[in-house]
């Protein structure tokens, strides 16, 4: 009767370290980055961060110039 | 996104695309630029590929838009007249973006179409051919920071650099030194000349094994397959800032501009993660990244054909007359491909993949596909492998 619970603990640990083994899915990947899109960048309200990026020509680009429109920016990039 | 900007830039709305770091560097033979200038080229080429009008704006080569704006590698923002976030969303949704300009600045009726557009985006296909065996690379590199030294001439080569994760913890392990020929300035490899050789320098805190190197003999003139090692890296010391240096001398040609010349370039190479180095997507990579299940609970690779492109999205049409299907992909594109009888179809079943016939493709479902060569009449490639990776 001892060898049960001993076997069943031996058990819970195989499978433990058989699931921490297992790579990310590919859900638990979407909801990290939703996570941390959520913890880093602007909530709805407030304003565009202080920065200035360029333009396709190189030149300097404030991110403050994004105002008197409707402004839709989309990241992306080659692959 | 072309299409919502068609309909939504004569109301005023502005678009603009952010140009950042590559998520997955490598795919269609694309690397990691090293300067602003290389990135306004990368710019350029994305505009040609896609043939979008939206233009572009370009992130500082620190990526500081990016982290402000989420670390997501394809989010989008509405930002209003005041300049305050109105949407925002971790990746970006064309559909669900005109829903929210149509209630900002009105409805279009009718929507553009994506088929009205006439667009054809082209894709540079990797000339890396297969002179030379990949490596098989431990699973779950680590990118680590690589900066350049100023040079007249540009770095034709580029160096990636990974690590296991241990030596990130400052235990021994295997350091992963790639370095492929930039096709945005059309070189390549002048094998009539010396091999590619690389040199270990300036190392602090790490002993790395062996510490020099050279390429493989190559029986053609030339070609552009990556030069790839795997050497034994030690951190020692309780030494913080871990860096060291790698200078390779190489020999190349330009295929337009028809000149032959032996090059030196020296990397810096930080021993830290580089957050922003993005993902390889290759076959010779171990176990990372999003996986799917297979039989006895192993991981399911799907079997396609190594170093040819992948394409990963969403359907968005079918034509079962035709045989054609229309993908959005993860990067927000639209790609048309062809569904013959030779294309294999599978899905993720349970636990093991299992064939699926072409008719039950629809809208909606995932999936993971590797096209063949484009067709000379305009019609979009064949689908050699298509692999299911669940519903949208």
């Amino acid at each position: 009767m001892r060898v049960l619970p001993m076997a069943l603990f031996l058990a819970t640990i195989v499978l433990l370290e058989s699931a921490m083994a297992q790579p990310p899915s590919p859900e638990s990947m979407r909801a990290r980055l939703q996570q941390r899109f959520d913890a880093t960048s602007p909530d709805v309200g407030k304003p565009l961060p202080e920065l200035t990026i360029y333009d396709a020509d190189g030149k300097p680009f404030p991110l403050r110039k994004l105002k008197d429109h409707y402004t839709v920016l989309v990241f992306g990039c080659l692959t | 996104m072309e299409a919502v900007y068609r309909d939504y830039s004569p109301k005023g709305v502005r678009f603009y695309f952010i140009y950042k770091a590559l998520a997955h560097p490598e795919t269609n033979g694309y690397v990691q630029p090293v300067s602003l200038e290389e990135r306004l080229m990368h710019i350029r080429e994305a505009k040609a590929k896609l043939g979008s009008g939206i233009p572009w704006l370009c992130d500082t080569m620190d990526n500081d838009a990016l982290h402000a704006l989420g670390n997501a590698p394809n989010s989008e923002f509405i930002i209003d007249p005041e300049g305050k976030v109105v949407v925002k969303r971790v990746w970006s949704r064309p559909d669900e973006l005109r829903k929210d300009l149509a209630k900002l600045v009105g409805k279009v009726d009718p929507p553009t179409r994506v088929e009205d557009l006439g667009i054809r985006p082209y894709f540079r296909k990797s000339t890396e051919g297969s002179s030379t065996k990949r490596l098989t690379l431990p699973a779950n590199l680590r990118p680590l920071r690589v900066t350049t030294a100023l040079s007249e001439d540009p770095y034709y080569v580029k160096l990636r650099a990974e690590v296991e994760p241990e030596v990130l913890e400052g235990q021994p392990g295997q350091l992963y030194l790639g370095f492929r020929l930039d096709p945005l300035y059309s070189v390549h490899w002048n094998n009539l000349a010396g091999p590619f050789e690389f040199e270990i320098r300036s190392a602090k805190g790490v002993v790395i094994k062996p510490n020099r190197g050279k390429g493989p003999k190559i029986e053609s003139e030339t070609d552009s397959a990556p030069r790839e090692f795997l050497v034994e890296v030690k951190p020692n010391g309780k030494q913080e800032a871990r860096s060291f240096q790698v200078v390779v001398r190489y020999f190349a040609c330009h295929d337009t501009e028809g000149w032959c010349r032996a090059f030196t370039h020296t990397y810096t190479v930080q021993l830290e993660a580089d957050p922003d180095g993005g993902r390889v997507m290759r076959g010779n990579r171990g176990r990372r990244g999003p996986a799917m299940a297979g039989p006895r609970g192993g991981r399911f690779r799907p079997p396609f054909a190594p170093g040819g492109d992948r394409v990963m999205g969403v359907i968005t049409n079918v034509d079962g007359a035709s045989g054609e299907i229309t993908l959005r992909t993860r990067s927000g594109e639209t790609q048309s491909f062809r569904i013959t009888d030779a294309t294999r179809i599978m899905r993720r079943g349970r636990g093991r993949p299992e064939p699926l016939q072409r008719e039950r493709l629809q809208k909606g479902m995932r999936v993971m596909l590797q096209p063949g060569k484009a067709d000379d009449g305009g019609k979009p490639p064949v689908v050699r492998m298509m692999v299911m990776r669940g519903p949208s």
